[in-house]
């Protein structure tokens, strides 16, 4: 083995009385990958802190190539060579790529900006990660995704010794992880060392040397990937044995007979250089996939449905019946529930407790004259809390909260309305495996009581594990429908990329 | 610190024990963490503490009667502003309403206008237009910042200039007097030894009160001014729920119209804007936020009674008008400041 | 229970013990020695601040506890700081009312507390109660100062045209002084044609531009009466501009008059550009409005208005009479 270039013995950190991180000892050898996997709450993010120079350990030592590392904030980690690629993106979203990219140190020229420099030097990065946009682009027109790979391009750029890529696929589609993972190779042959965290164990164990297992801040397993298989990681990781990830789906009777009109149906669906032609019709008790690289217009899609975006071509129709002026109440007053992509934006009130956000879209109903019925209201939300399994502290604002107990009060919310539909968009994301498992569940426990579910995913083990049929789209379009018997990872991605680009 | 079953008024200042995100709040004293959100209300009386050794006067129940009494017409216009604060605008127009519904009720009271029929100088009609113009004003506000989505800020400041100019163009300038002394006896009349403008007050702050806590209003103002696009895909009513924001706010300026106008016994069609200041210093005393999402109707009582004691005190210690701003603004900017405070406190937590 | 509630309830006790606690004034007076209250509107001219120091002066002689208080021109302000001095159990109120009407809850307050209450240098509404005036008879007084300026006019021989600024019309002295402008002009339609009337509010800044729309409307005005001198400043400004002002010698000079008689008004007396001022007496009003608050606390009767006469001060009266004026002393200090 070469030389070690990061070495932590006995770090801790403790909150109050809680401890985080409870002497954690471990070392990274220089041109190495390390797995750093645990549920959310295990003290990845705390570990990544400390090394980012967010926080500063209560006891322990950590040495980089041998000397003393204790940097004061993350501009001095960065100069000492370590990056973290942070899962919430620290973008400027009024600022253009290149600019994104170069803003500690703009190229000079004169008393302006080098532009011609600048503008060479940030499509040569882009290149490198694989994201064909103009540099001039700005981020806020960007998808979660290429603003990801700005992100790792900008982390690239400084050439850093230890890069920390902390959830860097949550929101990248499959070849971009792809060209991702090449990359992490790549600057791993040029000697650099990498620590990637994730929760998506299969891509962990391709692409590391070691795997580290946390659990509420100690360290359960260390060991070399090829000594480690995704079982293994889960018992380590929750403690408890998990045979299954995707609960078994009651098998579906036909349903799709051709005289009962589907519960949700789209024809033709259109919108100017968006969405083309879209026609799907999911039934009661059915989930359908819709299976897409990013931009693909699957988010999109949902938007038009729920009566976000403005349609300009074919209808909607429930229960065979059209429903043209749609918007989020009168969809409501129709049973449909929309889990959005981005829960913090669309789907909580962070400043509120975990009850009001369970019921902030059935208020009405535990309300006589305008005045709330609280002691029912709490009761019926607590139910359905216990029934999602929600764990954490009811009374704290929910911003507090894990992803994973976020999540879950979103399925609440939508829950107690007992939805008849439910659009799904990315409803694992961000989520530790022990609460995605449940969600999944809950998610067929809805669909075996006869929610019609039409779900929006980036994880095609999500797609094949829960979907009945999947539909996948391509540029706007629906190019192919699977049935179940056909799912494989090759059959999704042969028809989601460009045939051109297989070519 | 157990939370009583009030879970609805400004969660975000509740601190609790554990989760492993806080960083902050671990060593603080419990009586510090108790100060956290309503250091407002709690700073009053550590003021009088402070204060009473320089002015014993003050203690006296004709100046705690004053104290009560010029709180009231401002806890009004307070728990109108606060409704909007909530919703996370900002109603600027207060001076030009006040102004606007004072002198056209006192018009239709006194008989101003040989055009209009007799029976609006019946004056509980005339009472209830001016109210009535108020809800108009603050729902056309709430309109402006619903549908066609401009900056609260903007519409309420054109809206208390249009207002204000409207005012003098009206009246030429001229303050209306010579109201019915009838009306002026009932309006100045004393119960249960207390003016007829604090019960009004306090009746408004209980309706304040049982709104934001108990009813369907309330809730979705709460939702709406924490994330109003969450609210919306839950299928709360946005749009009305602005606009009747608003317009409550409206209808509290006008009722504080009519309080200024009885105790003065003058309609005047100018209106000092400096009043606009302390009914948000009020607010935000009684820790509600700038930015919305959190508010409560008791801090907003609180914060008022702040107001009105600071300025009482310090008239009593013969301190001039300008030292009275002075305080007053390094008070409000104290609360402004632990506001942010709690909210940066938040956001690192979201970081870690 | 919560420490929320707690914390209410710990505010409401101290008030309410607060208010149970003392009634009694605090602050123990020496015997004799009156607490008189002093309730200005404002203290942004020259006018009041000269009262405010013939007033303390007034009353340091006497020995009097002060206690003053200043409202910055909010009418709601000065109603509680008046109801303020009551509840501190003031022997008199001198008070400057915002306007004529919203004074009226003040003098009943203070009517009701049984304590004698002096508006200075403003009158009520009808329909107030029992309160004593010391006031300008303004009405004559601009009289006087615009028969002067005609005397002056006159001698150019032709009919000139007039502008007039006008004062905040809540101001009972700013009708008075219109009126009395109003009627000499009424009776000279030889001399003076009045072509503007520019409302001020009494405000500089509306001065400054009513004036000057007034002067690009009109280039000939050649005769300006102006109902407060602190609002000569721009008054000077605008003819500047426009290239008019000048001294009183020059054929071309612009009839000037003003009221009040501060330090501006002085100096553009003293320099020649002013014709004439009508001078409010402030020493003597100060005196008035002392006198009748302690003859009122000996149980004595007094007067319900105690007029000053005031004087005119022009360019032939300015060498003997220029003591009198309040304005040169204040200029004097400076």
């Amino acid at each position: 083995m070469s030389e070690t270039l990061l070495a932590c013995r006995n770090v801790r950190k403790q909150f109050g009385s809680t401890v985080v991180l409870n002497d954690m000892t471990v070392s990274v050898p220089s041109g190495t990958v390390l797995g750093l996997v645990g549920e959310n709450g295990a003290g990845k993010s705390t570990f990544l802190n400390i090394l980012g120079g967010v926080l500063a350990p209560d006891g322990g030592e950590i040495e980089l190539q041998g000397r003393r590392y204790t940097p004061a904030n993350p501009i001095a980690a960065a100069r000492a060579g370590v990056r973290v690629v942070h899962q919430e993106l620290n973008l400027f979203p009024n600022l253009t790529i290149a600019e994104n990219l170069f803003l500690d140190e703009l190229p000079a020229r004169w008393f302006g900006i080098d532009r011609a420099r600048l503008q060479r030097e940030a499509t040569d990065m882009l290149r490198r990660v694989g994201l064909r946009r103009d540099a001039r682009s700005l981020i806020r027109d960007l998808s979660p995704g290429a603003r990801q790979l700005i992100e790792i391009g900008r982390a690239l750029r400084t050439g850093a010794k230890l890069i920390v890529f902390d959830e860097p696929t949550t929101s990248l589609t499959t070849p971009e992880s792809e060209h991702l993972f090449e990359l992490i190779r790549e600057l791993r042959s040029q000697g650099a060392s990498i620590i990637y965290v994730s929760h998506n164990l299969s891509d962990v164990l391709r692409l590391a040397d070691n795997v580290l297992v946390l659990r509420d801040g100690v360290v359960q397993t260390l060991d070399a990937a090829t000594n480690l298989n995704e079982s293994v990681l889960i018992r380590a990781m929750v403690g408890r044995e998990m045979t299954q990830l995707f609960p078994r789906r009651q098998p579906q009777p036909e349903r799709r007979e051709a005289s009962r009109p589907a519960t949700l149906e789209l024809r033709g669906l259109t919108r100017r250089n968006c969405i083309h032609d879209v026609s799907l019709r999911v039934d009661a008790g059915e989930i359908v996939g819709l299976a897409g690289l990013m931009g693909s217009g699957r988010t999109e899609l949902l938007k038009m449905i729920y009566g976000l975006d403005a349609t300009d071509a074919g209808e909607v129709l429930v229960d065979g019946v059209p429903y043209r002026r749609r918007c989020p109440r009168g969809w409501i007053k129709r049973g449909m529930a929309f889990v959005t992509e981005d829960r913090r934006q669309d789907g909580l009130l962070l400043d509120s407790n975990a009850r009001d956000n369970t019921l902030l879209a059935s208020w009405r109903q535990y309300s006589v004259g305008g005045w709330l019925q609280r002691r029912r209201a709490s009761q019926a939300a607590t139910q359905i809390q216990d029934e999602l399994l929600l764990r954490g502290d009811r009374r704290v604002i929910v911003r507090r909260l894990s992803g994973g107990n976020q999540q879950k009060l979103v399925f609440a919310k939508w829950g107690l309305r007992k939805p008849r539909i439910l659009l799904l968009d990315e409803p694992t994301r961000g989520v530790d495996v022990g609460a995605k498992m449940e969600l999944y569940s809950t998610i067929c426990r809805l669909a075996d009581a006869g929610t019609a579910v039409l779900l929006v995913s980036s994880e095609q083990e999500e797609l094949i594990g829960l979907c009945d049929r999947l539909h996948v789209m391509r540029s706007g379009k629906l190019v192919a429908e699977l049935q179940r018997a056909e799912f494989s990872n090759e059959q999704i991605l042969r028809h989601a990329l460009d045939p051109e680009q297989i070519a | 610190m157990v939370r009583t079953s009030s879970p609805l008024t400004a969660p975000s200042r509740h601190t609790s024990s554990h989760t492993p995100g806080q960083i902050e709040q671990r060593s603080e004293h419990p009586l510090l963490a108790a100060l956290r959100g309503r250091t407002g209300v709690f700073c009053i009386a550590l003021y009088l503490l402070c204060i009473y050794p320089f002015c014993p006067e003050l203690a006296s129940t004709g100046q705690v009667l004053a104290v009560v009494h010029n709180a009231a017409p401002l806890l009004v216009l307070a728990l109108g502003q606060t409704f909007v604060l909530l919703l996370g605008g900002i109603d600027l127009s207060v001076s030009g309403v006040i102004a606007l519904v004072s002198i056209i009720s006192a018009s239709f009271i006194t008989r101003q206008w040989a055009w209009a029929p007799a029976w609006t100088a019946e004056p509980s009609l005339s009472i209830a237009a001016g109210l009535l113009l108020g809800a108009v004003i603050g729902a056309v506000h709430g309109f402006a910042v619903s549908v066609l989505s401009l900056p609260a800020f903007l519409v309420t400041m054109s809206s208390m200039m249009i207002l204000g100019g409207a005012a003098v163009w009206i009246t030429h300038g001229e303050r209306i007097g010579d109201l019915p002394i009838p009306l002026l006896d009932a309006a100045q009349r004393h119960y249960f030894g207390l003016d007829i403008s604090v019960w009004i007050a306090i009746s408004l702050a209980l309706v304040a009160l049982i709104v934001l806590r108990r009813t369907l209003w309330g809730q979705w103002l709460f939702a709406v001014g924490q994330n109003a696009r969450a609210a919306y895909l839950a299928g709360c009513p946005v749009t009305w729920v602005l606009i009747s924001g608003f317009a409550w706010c409206g209808a509290c300026s006008a009722l504080a119209a009519l309080l200024y106008t009885a105790r003065m016994e003058t309609a005047s069609p100018t209106f000092p804007g400096e009043i606009l200041l302390d009914a948000i210093g009020a607010a935000v005393i009684g820790g509600t936020s700038l930015s919305g999402g959190a508010a409560s109707a008791l801090g907003v009582v609180g914060g008022t009674l702040a107001i009105s004691l600071m300025a009482q005190s310090l008239t009593l210690l013969n301190l001039a008008h300008w030292h009275v701003l002075m305080a007053k603004g390094s008070v409000i900017l104290l609360a402004a400041f632990f506001d942010a405070r709690r909210r940066a406190a938040s956001a690192a937590e979201l970081r870690s | 229970m919560s420490w929320r509630w707690m914390r209410y309830l710990l505010a409401s006790a101290m008030l309410f013990a607060a208010g149970c606690g003392n009634n009694k004034p605090a602050a123990q007076q020496i015997d004799g020695q009156l607490r008189i209250g002093i309730a200005f509107e404002t203290l942004q001219t020259e006018y009041w601040v000269a009262s405010l120091d013939n007033l303390r002066n007034e009353l340091n002689k006497r020995n009097a506890e002060i206690v003053e208080v200043v409202a910055d021109g909010d009418a709601n302000r000065q109603l509680e700081q008046v109801q303020s001095l009551i509840t501190r159990h003031v022997d008199g109120i001198v008070l400057v009312p915002k306007d004529s009407r919203t004074c009226v809850p003040m003098i009943r307050a203070a009517n009701k507390a049984n304590i004698p209450i002096v508006l200075y240098n403003r009158g009520a509404a009808t329909g107030a109660g029992p309160h004593v005036v010391v006031v300008a008879d303004n009405r004559s007084i601009t009289r006087a100062t615009v028969s002067k300026m005609v005397e002056v006019a006159r001698q150019r021989g032709r009919k000139l045209k007039a502008a007039i600024l006008i004062g905040d019309l809540g101001d009972i002295n700013a009708i008075e002084r219109r009126e009395g402008f109003d009627e000499i002009v009424a009776e000279n339609p030889d001399v003076v044609e009045v072509v503007a009337r520019i409302p001020t509010e009494w405000n500089q800044e509306k001065a400054f531009a009513g004036i000057t729309n007034a002067l690009q409307a009109n280039p000939e005005i050649e005769f300006i009466f102006c109902s407060s001198d602190f609002l000569f400043p721009s008054v000077i400004s605008a003819l500047k501009s426009a290239n008019r002002y000048l001294p009183v010698n020059d054929p071309n000079h612009v009839v000037l008059g003003g009221f009040d008689g501060d330090a501006t008004a002085y100096g553009m007396l003293k320099e020649g550009y002013l014709d004439a001022d009508g001078v409010q007496d402030v020493q003597f009003e100060c005196q008035q409005a002392v006198d009748a608050l302690y003859k009122m606390n000996r149980g004595e009767t007094v007067d319900a208005v105690l007029p000053d006469p005031g004087f005119v001060i022009h360019q032939g009266n300015l060498e003997t009479d220029a003591e009198r004026m309040w304005g040169s002393q204040v200029g004097s200090h400076k």
